[in-house]
């Protein structure tokens, strides 16, 4: 005798006990002789692939537009091959749990048929990655109804049909977030080359002074101007100092009408001064002395 | 002897304060039935009557029945009974229901449980005007999977669970106490558009499905399917543009009497009751109104100074707040918005510049304790031109807020610019100014004071 292991007796009794319970309660709806087939357009039918209410189509299928499916099987009362009065294969997105379902076409004698194309398929569960299959069948009275999912299928879509998707409709909801995108702020050079040319430009000013001085200019009259007039000279040299100082002001604080009366207070001392002042260096000229 | 006399008193105050607990369209409510159907839901008006509104019972078929006086609704509810009668009344046509919604009233339409009883055109004209889609006469829903009584073969009558709704949707059908009861429900069934104002409440169960009782009696195919699974909605909510109500339900053995029993499968009471509250409750508006109890925004510029100001700055932080409160039977409470949901803000010239979302605020908005302050802070974009504040807030089951309010966004003003020494670029330039400036006042000085030493050499220089 050949050893049999502890574990297929296990399963052998399982069963027998879930048959005996079967038999015992009023009965229950099941299916026999179920395949699936997938076919494409023009080319030669694919294998029937066969399927049982305990054990499904394992390898996932995808579903092309030109493919189509055929679903065959017969459904039983207990043993007896009878039609349900429900007999569906629910097609259901696993993402976002949409279900929609499709009936047999069912025979007298039990025997069920059903053919899919993505045609049929709602478009809102096209764009779903994995569908799931479950058949569900069920009637009035006492026998217990089935349900059971038999394959998982992804639907492929070509270009065409990808694009006649529809929008999802409109639903009251959360929307997107919207963030403002603010312009880049305006830049600067590197402050390194902004400081070399601000120090060859400051550098200026000592080179035009170290030329004037070396072409011997010099503020050797001041005293002779200070004494010949005492109070022009100063004055209008601090009015043109009072001047740069008004614009100094202009640039960084007082506004344009505060300028103007400054200015206007400054002027008529500038004029008055500054011809004293000329008339003073006039007669050093004249005098030969410059 | 005082304590309990003060009791007393509360008991009655507050039992008064019950009775006024009415919905905020008003209590006048419409009964549309015949005498012999107003015996099966009794505890359905008798409950209503207890939350304060009024009934009027009119016959379908009634001559003196009129829903409008001098262009005024004459009543604030109506409830569409299902009636043996092939059509309603002359005054009744489905044109006087959308004018009746139109003008803020509500309707709850409970359609026939039995597929023997036939839906008055005018109710399925109205049905396909809110994207609601009735089966014909004789129709029915089964479930062999979960029948009511699993000793009963037709299978006609559902257990159906409490309505649940995806977390950023609140639920207003599971109010009862007994969260885990079962509804019991017998009859046809609607489908859905995809119209935004119509919510499913209640659907049927996975593997129910609506049959043609006439054409189908022995196997349900294609065509004498009208839907089935999750598609087959049992009791639907269609709330108008003006946040109107009407309530489609499907099978009204629902709301009826007899339903209000155990059930014999769990050996449970049914929901049933609970649940009638709630859909007359939602129906005739007393849960899921809102209600703004103030906004506020200030900003960066003036502080909490200025508030609801009408010019900002652009590139400055402004602060919005909106209150919102939710009626609830007789009160106003603060609205707590759905975990997943989000009260959102949108900051628009033509198309928003911001959509972001209103967190609710610890600090309320003063003049309004008894609401929640949803408040948010953000930078004005860079862009002037007149902007809206716009709180567009529609959601399932929900009264819809939409307010808006007018700001307008000024440029940066003359002294508001970076000033020019603030701009490294800039150095060199304003330098170059300043150089000139000191060499022109040292150019000065040295005209009017420098003594020529060239004279001294070669003799003075006569002109």
């Amino acid at each position: 005798m050949k050893f049999v292991p502890a574990s297929n007796l296990l399963a052998a009794g399982l069963l027998l006990c879930q048959w005996a319970s079967a038999a015992a309660s009023p009965s229950a709806w099941t299916f026999t002789d179920a395949t699936l087939q997938l076919s494409q357009k023009g080319a030669e039918a694919g294998p029937k692939q066969k399927f049982t209410p305990t054990s499904p189509i394992s390898d996932s299928l995808t579903l092309k537009n030109t493919d189509s499916l055929k679903i065959l099987l017969t459904t039983k009362e207990g043993d007896d091959a009878k039609r349900p009065h429900q007999l569906f294969l629910l097609i259901k997105d696993t993402e976002s749990e949409l279900e929609s379902f499709f009936s047999f076409d069912v025979k007298e004698s039990g025997k069920a048929r059903l053919d899919l194309t993505q045609k049929d398929i709602p478009t809102a569960l096209l764009s779903s990655q994995s569908l799931s299959l479950t058949l569900a069948l069920g009637s009035f009275g006492q026998s217990k109804p089935l349900s059971v999912e038999i394959a998982t299928v992804t639907p492929v879509l070509d270009a065409v049909t990808k694009k006649s998707l529809p929008e999802p409709a409109l639903k009251y909801q959360k929307m997107k977030e919207i963030h403002h995108i603010f312009r880049a702020e305006p830049k600067s050079p590197p402050k390194v080359i902004s400081l070399v040319f601000l120090g060859a430009v400051v550098a200026c000013l000592p080179g035009l002074f170290g030329a004037w001085f070396t072409l011997s200019a010099n503020v050797s009259h001041l005293p002779k101007s200070l004494a010949a007039s005492p109070v022009a000279h100063p004055l209008f040299f601090a009015s043109l100092l009072a001047f740069e100082g008004v614009f100094f002001a202009y640039y960084t604080q007082i506004n344009i009408f505060q300028t103007l009366a400054a200015v206007a207070i400054i002027s008529p001392v500038a004029m008055l001064s500054g011809s004293r002042a000329l008339r003073e260096v006039r007669a050093r000229r004249l005098n030969g002395e410059r | 002897m005082g304590l309990t006399l003060r009791s007393v008193l509360t008991a009655l105050v507050s039992l008064v304060s019950l009775s006024q607990a009415i919905s905020l369209t008003g209590p006048r409510t419409l009964l549309v039935l015949e005498e012999d159907v107003k015996a099966q839901f009794q505890t359905l008006i008798s409950d209503l009557e207890a939350r304060g509104f009024t009934t009027t019972t009119h016959s379908p078929k009634s001559t003196s029945l009129t829903l409008f006086q001098h262009e005024k609704r004459v009543y604030d509810n109506i409830i569409l009974f299902p009636t043996k009668l092939k059509g309603l009344g002359p005054n009744l046509p489905s044109s006087s229901f959308l004018k009746h919604a139109t003008a803020g009233g509500n309707i709850l339409i409970l359609l026939p449980s039995s597929p023997d009883d036939s839906i008055p055109s005018a109710i399925t004209e109205l049905a396909s005007q809110v994207d609601i889609f009735l089966p014909p006469k004789g129709f029915a829903v089964v479930n062999h999977f979960d029948p009511a009584d699993a000793i009963e073969p037709e299978h006609d009558t559902l257990l159906v669970d409490l309505p649940s709704f995806p977390s950023d949707t609140k639920n207003y059908f599971n109010s009862g106490d007994d969260k885990a009861a079962k509804l019991l429900y017998r009859g046809a069934g609607l489908a859905l558009g995809s119209s935004p104002l119509v919510q499913p409440i209640l659907k049927a169960p996975r593997f129910a499905y609506s049959y043609d009782t006439k054409e189908s009696a022995s196997f349900a195919d294609d065509e004498n399917v009208f839907s089935a699974g999750e598609q087959l909605v049992l009791v639907a909510g269609v709330q108008t543009r003006n946040s109107a109500r009407i309530t489609f339900v499907g099978g009204a053995d629902l709301l009826a009497d007899k339903s209000f029993t155990k059930v014999a499968k769990t050996n449970q009471m049914s929901g049933n009751r609970a649940f009638a509250k709630d859909v007359t409750a939602w129906t005739f508006k007393e849960t899921g109104v809102l209600r703004v109890d103030g906004i506020e925004h200030w900003g960066e510029e003036f502080g909490k100074d200025v508030v609801n100001g009408e010019v900002y700055r652009i590139k400055h932080d402004v602060t919005f707040s909106i209150a919102l409160s939710e009626y609830s039977y007789d009160h106003f409470e603060p609205f707590v918005a759905p975990a997943d949901d989000a009260v959102q803000l949108e900051f628009t010239m033509l198309d928003p510049y911001y959509r972001i979302p209103l967190p609710a605020s610890s600090s309320a908005l003063t003049q309004h304790k008894n609401s929640t302050t949803y408040s948010t802070t953000f930078k004005t974009p860079d862009q002037h031109g007149v902007f809206t504040f716009a709180v567009n807030y529609k959601r399932p089951f929900l009264s819809n807020v939409h307010e808006k309010r007018a700001v307008t966004v000024r440029h940066f003003a003359h002294n508001e610019w970076t000033r020019s020494w603030g701009i490294s670029g800039s150095w060199p330039w304003i330098a170059g100014i300043w150089v000139v400036v000191v060499g022109w006042i040292g150019f000065v000085g040295l005209w009017l004071w420098s003594k020529p030493v060239v004279a001294e050499g070669k003799g003075k220089k006569k002109q």
